[in-house]
């Protein structure tokens, strides 16, 4: 893998992110005035006037704007309006929960996904697959404020095994991370199936088996890495989103996480705290696809030939 | 299988990135709350699950419930009310006052009553207070409580325990300005130590009966029992205000024991709390009116004889019995009957009668043109099923009227042609007419001010004579006088110019557990002192 290949990789990611950034800054200010939305409608004109002044929204959009770029290469991504305290310190707080609670759902999600698919195509057409794929589409299908609601009512106020809310001990983690990874897994499941049986009528899975390869060697050595390009693929857009990615099961199980956090503060045009989020997601998401850019060359030597050949 | 533990390899990587990115922006380990051990010691740790906490508990800084909720046990005014007894105003702070003449007042201070910090409570306090430094600030440049304090002048300490307070202008609600949220006293001295103004309204320190242990921004709100507290040991050890977003969460956890109350219950899940064993609901009407506010600069709905028929056209009390489960009520006309003597019990407001509407759309010339409703999604409660079924009412008497879901309050108040109804809410602020009709309707209120910088219009040009009436209501001392004044005030707003539709006095409901004996008072403020709150 050349240099010269990661660098412009690296240039898109920064491009890209430019774009995410610029985008909700300019979507943010022309759609709410956050010193009304804070304040509300009885806030006096002078008071307004006051807040615009303090907080720099009374310049124009473009002045803002490279204020804010200005800013961002000096560190300070500005303060929240709601509280005074510095967005980069009210974001930071939020994303240790968030990230402890995703971690264990995207583990739990590729360990049951991901298997699931496996076992789906090998046993394509069969009762076992329709079993399989019936359950993802549940899975799929429920959305998580029910399943959500649903598993408190019955482990918290039936069985009154776990507690309902909260994100204090690892008993609270046990029903949100079923409500995110229910439907989760429930995709990876579908797409390894599909993955893996493009794969599995391949002729050179006709070849190896002809040959007399075992079964298992055929599946795990020869299917299973061709796959693997699409499943990397998918899990890079599942990972970059993790960071925002459970608002509703947030709400539903009370999880003092970044996605609760970036609603209200969308809700309120807490101008400085929304593009710290985005700015956090934006990199992630980046930076993960920018891994999974990487790692096809690594996975299939044919891509990482190409790459040498077009640099 | 290299490939296989490749594929590993990369995720593992992935992951472990995002996670990394995450630590390192958070500058280190998640802080953790330890659970609250529930009814361990002597004193019980009281655990409220509320929708949302405040960022900051200034009382001067905000405006809202879920702010007045949480401030109620760290600060106290001078003046309290007795939400038990009628509403009745009694000492607080202050041990006595007495109007000096019609804008002027001296308060005599409770003795010996100690902040969070341990100092004397003394008249500087109190001034500070309501000086300058605090209600003006300058690196702030805005306090909510200007809107209702910003007409006194610095007050003057007359010794350790009196201090006189002057009204620019008489003012026939003096007392009432110093018994009401926002008017909450401060130490000066901590005010003073605080490294600027955020951190101290994250760190307030009061006489109240629980001081603040921790904010934690969007999670909880702790507070901590202040034992040297002038009107008794609080009866919690620690009172935790805890946000749990999902109405269903929060009634779960009460089921579950896990909350001892929870806060903002929509009316249908009443009867469902109300039937589960040691849990129950309380909580009410509060001094607040839900209307729906007429734009009557827009030209389709400049005819009064329109705006009428669809006052008429509303049976308001079918809403409260079906919606409400007749747990709120109808208001008379803007205005509430804890206004007391000014409370204008015969007055009557625009009956429901839909063949009247029929006739007054017929001679306003309406030809079905759209009526455009801008609503915000349940922002208050049951917002939008209430707009469905106005929408309904309307449609009975040949009113074409539209539902528009809005995301804020910029989009509900922007001035186009599109802005004929929108939904309101109004607090009494004091339990009088000027705190209502004066406060929302008045030559100050936003609904009347031109403001190019809220991008907001006049929604209201009144005559001449509204304002006169108001202008006695305020400054008037002669009951007669006001009363004839609020009455004429009443009907202009109702008859003559009619600006919006009463619906309900707007509501607040909480469950509990039945062994946490508590009273919900009809206003937003939470009351845990020793008088409100102890333990079967």
């Amino acid at each position: 893998m050349s240099i010269q290949f990661i660098i412009r990789k690296i240039f898109r990611a920064l491009l890209t992110i430019w774009i995410i950034v610029t985008f909700i800054f300019i979507a943010l200010r022309i759609s709410g005035d956050s010193a009304l939305l804070i304040y509300g409608p009885d806030v006096s004109a002078k008071a307004l006037a006051t807040l615009r002044k303090a907080w720099g929204l009374d310049k124009p959009i473009w002045q803002q704007y490279l204020i804010y770029i200005s800013n961002i290469f000096h560190g300070d991504l500005g303060k929240s309006y709601l509280d005074g305290r510095n967005a980069i310190k009210v974001v930071a707080e939020r994303v240790p929960k968030t990230l402890s609670l995703m971690w264990v759902t995207a583990v739990i999600t590729l360990l049951i996904g991901i298997p699931a698919g496996i076992y789906s195509a090998l046993h394509h057409n069969t009762k076992r697959d329709r079993i399989t794929m019936t359950l993802a589409v549940m899975g799929l299908s429920i959305p998580n404020f029910f399943l959500g609601v649903l598993l408190i009512l019955l482990f918290s106020v039936s069985l009154r095994l776990l507690p309902s809310a909260g994100s204090e001990t690892w008993k609270h983690y046990i029903m949100p991370v079923i409500t995110m990874s229910t439907a989760e897994a429930a995709v990876f499941a579908r797409f390894t199936r599909s993955a893996m049986l493009e794969v599995l009528n391949q002729p050179y899975i006709r070849t190896a088996i002809a040959k007399g390869v075992p079964w298992k060697k055929v599946v795990l050595e020869h299917a299973l890495p061709n796959a693997a390009i699409s499943i990397v693929t998918m899990a890079g857009f599942f990972i970059g989103s993790l960071i925002v990615g459970g608002v509703i099961t947030e709400n539903v199980f009370a999880w003092p996480g970044v996605g609760r956090l970036l609603v209200n503060s969308v809700a309120n045009r807490d101008l400085a705290v929304v593009q710290t989020i985005v700015l956090l997601i934006s990199l992630s998401m980046v930076t993960a696809n920018l891994i999974v850019d990487l790692a096809y060359g690594w996975l299939d030597p044919r891509v990482r030939d190409l790459r040498s050949e077009e640099s | 299988m290299r490939s296989l533990s490749k594929l590993f390899g990369t995720f593992i990587l992935m992951t472990a990135l995002v996670f990394s990115i995450g630590l390192a922006a958070a500058g280190g380990k998640a802080e953790k709350t330890a659970a609250p051990a529930k009814k361990a010691l002597t004193r019980p740790d009281l655990v409220i699950a509320v929708q949302k906490i405040p960022p900051v508990l200034e009382p001067m800084r905000e405006n809202s419930n879920v702010h007045e909720r949480i401030v109620y046990s760290v600060t106290e005014p001078l003046i309290f009310i007795d939400y038990k007894h009628n509403q009745k105003l009694i000492p607080g702070l202050a041990v006595s006052w007495k109007r000096l003449d019609d804008r002027t007042i001296e308060f005599k201070l409770r003795k010996g009553v100690k902040f969070q910090n341990g100092d004397e409570m003394t008249a500087e306090d109190v001034a500070f207070s309501f000086g300058p430094e605090r209600l003006f600030n300058k690196k702030r440049g805005w306090t909510f409580a200007q809107m209702y304090l910003g007409g006194i002048e610095p007050p003057k300490v007359v010794d350790r325990y009196t201090v006189i307070i002057k009204s620019k202008q008489p003012d026939f609600l003096l007392e009432k300005r110093f018994a009401n949220y926002m008017s909450e006293i401060i130490s000066k001295k901590a005010f003073l130590a605080a490294k600027d103004w955020e951190t101290w309204s994250r760190n307030v320190v009061g006489t109240g009966p629980y001081k603040i242990v921790k904010i934690k921004t969007g999670d909880y709100i702790k507070l901590a029992s202040f034992d040297d507290y002038w009107g008794g040991k609080p009866p919690a050890r620690t009172v935790t205000f805890k946000v749990v977003p999902e109405v269903a969460a929060r009634i779960a956890g009460l089921k579950t024991d896990e909350y001892d109350i929870i806060t903002d219950i929509p009316p249908d899940q009443l009867a469902g709390i109300d039937k589960t064993e040691g849990i129950s609901t309380v909580g009410g009407p509060i001094p607040n009116i839900r209307t729906v506010q007429f734009d009557e600069t827009n030209s389709l709905l400049k005819d009064p004889d329109l705006r009428r028929a669809m006052i008429m056209a509303i049976n308001r009390q079918l809403i409260v019995d079906t919606l409400y489960h007749g747990r709120t009520t109808v208001p008379n006309g803007f205005q509430m009957k804890l206004f007391g003597d000014m409370y204008i019990a015969d007055f009557k407001s625009l009956p429901y009668d839909p063949e009247k509407a029929k006739e007054l759309i017929k001679k306003s010339g309406y030809k079905g043109e759209t009526i455009h409703y801008r609503i915000l999604p349940d922002y208050y409660t049951l917002e939008v099923a209430t707009a469905q079924i106005l929408v309904e009412m309307w449609k009975k008497v040949g009113l074409n009227v539209k539902i528009e879901m809005k995301e804020n309050w910029s989009q509900i108040l922007k001035n186009d042609k599109t802005r004929n109804l929108f939904n309101v809410s109004n607090t009494a602020f004091y339990n009088d007419p000027v705190g209502l009709i004066v406060r929302r309707l008045g030559p100050r209120s936003w609904m009347r001010l031109k403001n190019k910088y809220g991008g907001k219009d006049a929604l209201y040009v009144f005559d001449k004579k509204f304002d006169k009436w108001g202008k006695i209501l305020e400054t008037s001392t002669d009951l007669k006088t006001r009363r004839d004044a609020a009455r004429k005030m009443l009907n202009y707003i109702e008859y003559e110019n009619p600006t919006q539709i009463n619906l309900h006095a707007l509501t607040m409901f909480y469950g509990k557990r039945d062994d946490v004996l508590w009273t919900a008072y009809p206003a937003a403020g939470m009351d845990f002192s020793p008088t409100n709150l102890s333990f079967k």
